[in-house]
């Protein structure tokens, strides 16, 4: 159900995102900003959704709010400096400055989309569709044509990871492992399911929206909760550094497997085709799940790395 | 029939975001912790569980309702399980 035409709840989903950033942007209160940014990102994933981009919406909403608003919490957490308000001058000529790069933008796509359509790629992503062992355009897109790019990311995640590495020093707060009380119970009954709607997702991206990406969130979310509840410490241990360069290896062997068959690098045709790629987001699954609660972690040790 | 779906559907879903606004309102408006946690919880969860009631008749199958209701569900214990945590804190601080 996506909506083509600017519907009322197009326009007041839009209004929403719109008025939820400037507050988050310049509430008084550090909190009240980083809650600000959580609405900003639900509202924000339900716009995706409603204009009918819902591959995006399950990344703004696992990723963009989900992940992202842990760390600023935990950030926030930590913080110490006062918080001063921020003088009404500035915000004035934020919101206006805002405003006039987006009224000029706007108008800008609108003067190019009045002149017609260019050439539509989808065309050609659904003749190619079905060489590709997937069915879905967004996954082929992804991880088959323009696996380059994917490559390249899995590649800056990992270096994400390294740095985040190098600042996690010895855990705080790691006292015995609690499994009482209402907070871990709850986590422990809810964490299979979680997973379960993890697993879901990957398998789902052939056919459907998902994919690695949207499910190795929802892994990061689980471990982010499991270690905020004290059920399971998160460790940097050797486990957990294989995993975050797994991603990364097995795209290269996919990758080179290319070459292997006589073909250009990263070239993915053929009968096994699907599974392989079924099997390669698998892992990057993983992979993006640990970097993403690696960098959580970070942010809950110590000031002391390198222990 | 279907006139008296959508008439059920639009009640129900009016009724509510009545509670859900009237939640909001309490969590605003309330000058004690724990009565704005009183309105988080219940208020908010009575809102979505009538929502998603408006919703039912509308979803086709069986397997598509249980999943509604598994969704309001997991909200309950969510917002019960933040409530106490929000209370659990309060209580530390003030010791």
């Amino acid at each position: 159900m996506s909506q083509t035409e600017a519907s009322p709840i197009v326009w007041a989903l839009a209004a929403g995102v719109l008025l939820a950033a400037v507050f988050s942007l310049y509430a008084h209160r550090r909190l009240a900003g980083v809650v600000g940014f959580l609405v900003l990102g639900a509202l924000l994933s339900a716009y995706w959704g409603i204009i009918g981009a819902p591959d995006v919406a399950l990344a703004e909403a696992a990723i963009g709010t989900g992940v992202t608003s842990a760390l600023l919490i935990q950030t926030v957490a930590v913080l110490r400096g006062p918080e001063a308000p921020i003088p009404f001058g500035r915000i004035v000529l934020g919101v206006v400055g805002g405003a006039s790069l987006g009224l000029v933008l706007g108008v800008a796509m609108v003067g190019t989309a009045a002149e017609g359509p260019g050439p539509l790629l989808t065309e050609d992503v659904d003749a190619n569709l079905h060489a590709t062992g997937v069915t879905h355009p967004v996954t082929a897109v992804l991880l088959n044509f323009r696996s380059f790019d994917t490559l390249l990311e899995i590649v800056v995640l990992l270096a994400a990871a390294g740095i985040a590495l190098g600042m996690t020093g010895k855990p705080t707060g790691s006292g015995p492992v609690r499994r009482s009380g209402i907070l871990p119970g709850f986590v422990q009954l809810v964490s299979p399911a979680v997973l379960l709607l993890g697993a879901w997702l990957l398998v789902a991206g052939s056919s459907r929206p998902g994919g690695a990406f949207q499910s190795g969130a929802v892994l990061a979310a689980t471990l982010i909760l499991l270690h905020a509840a004290g059920v399971r410490r998160l460790t940097a241990t050797v486990v957990l550094r294989v995993l975050l360069s797994a991603g990364l290896a097995a795209f290269v062997v996919v990758a080179v497997g290319g070459w292997v068959t006589g073909e250009p690098w990263l070239w993915l045709r053929g009968d096994a085709a699907g599974g392989i790629t079924l099997a390669l987001e698998t892992v990057l699954s993983l992979s993006i799940g640990t970097t993403l609660a690696l960098l959580y972690l970070s942010l809950t040790t110590t000031e002391e790395p390198g222990s | 029939m279907e006139t008296l779906t959508l008439v059920f559907s639009a009640v129900t879903a009016f009724l509510g975001a009545g509670f859900l606004t009237a939640g909001t309102l309490g969590l605003l408006r309330f000058g004690d912790q724990r009565s704005r946690l009183h309105a988080l919880a219940k208020a908010d969860t009575l809102g979505l569980g009538f929502v998603v009631v408006a919703l039912l008749p509308w979803v086709g199958s069986i397997g598509g309702a249980a999943k509604l209701v598994l969704v309001w569900l997991l909200a309950l214990a969510a917002a019960s399980v933040s409530a106490h945590l929000l209370v659990a804190k309060e209580r530390d601080v003030a010791d």
